[in-house]
């Protein structure tokens, strides 16, 4: 075995651990390291839908993950998922209309697909950040 | 100046790619605030419920969610899952003060316990 850096959690003998859970970095894993980190605000059309797309410039197809924020809300929310402003039990979701559907990527860009269920033009702003290749 | 870790076989030396390297100071990583959980119950009959944990962080921070769903397993959380007779998802949100879970479903018929995992980084998604 070849040297190592490593940094233990407080109280966990950084000499004795062995649990990659016990330490706070360790040079035989590999991190998650953020290539990339950047915002896009744009239109999901009324009772439509769009694609947002975004060149990455890597030369890699990254790992991506985001979050949306519907333009006057006050909460994030995560892909694969609607955007909610609460839940009852007798209605279950209570919704925007905002859905956020996927995530995707390929060598040039990123695409963001958000689907609009409301009778109105809504603005999403989405925060992604590549940590990897994929 | 900077501090960089390649990986086995990659000479730290003029690597630039960050797929050579297991860490380097010319990227920021995710900073780990906490790690938690929290339990939704279903109660029978409800088409939804949501359950909140406060962070107080000021911030909207990034975060990773996983939900134990019915049957004992673990999911990344958006989920939408179903059983022989029933239908359910769930999902999250995130202010400057707390984590929103909810669940949606086409009914129970018991109580049903879903147990959200999450995981609560320092960085801040700038989005508020």
């Amino acid at each position: 075995m070849g040297n190592v850096i490593a940094l233990s959690k407080i109280g966990i003998s950084v000499l004795g651990a062995s649990d990659p859970n016990d330490f706070i970095f360790h040079s035989s894993y590999n991190t998650f390291k953020i290539i990339i980190e950047g915002d896009v605000t744009d239109t999901i059309p009324a009772l439509g839908s769009k694609t947002i797309q975004v060149a990455h410039g890597l030369p890699f197809i990254p790992l991506v993950t985001a979050f949306a924020l519907e333009n006057g809300k006050a909460w994030a929310f995560p892909p694969n998922s609607p955007n909610i402003t609460g839940t009852f039990p007798r209605i279950g979701y209570l919704k925007t209309g905002i859905v956020f559907n996927y995530i995707s990527a390929d060598e040039d860009y990123i695409y963001f697909n958000f689907d609009n269920t409301g009778v109105a033009n809504k603005d999403v702003t989405v925060k992604f950040y590549c940590l990897e290749a994929i | 100046m900077k501090v960089a870790l390649s990986k086995p076989t990659y000479p730290v030396i003029g690597e630039t790619d960050p797929r050579n390297l297991i860490f380097s100071t010319e990227y920021g990583t995710l900073k780990y605030e906490a790690k938690s959980s929290i339990i939704l119950t279903l109660e029978a009959g409800f088409f939804g419920d949501s359950i909140s944990f406060t962070h107080n962080l000021g911030y909207v921070p990034f975060v990773e969610v996983y939900m134990e769903n019915p049957v004992g397993d673990y999911e990344y959380c958006p989920v939408n899952g179903s059983g022989a007779t029933v239908l359910w998802s769930s999902t999250f949100r995130v202010t400057t003060t707390q984590i929103i879970f909810s669940v949606e479903s086409t009914g129970f018929f018991n109580d049903t316990d879903f147990t959200f995992l999450f995981f609560i980084f320092k960085n801040d998604t700038d989005l508020i």
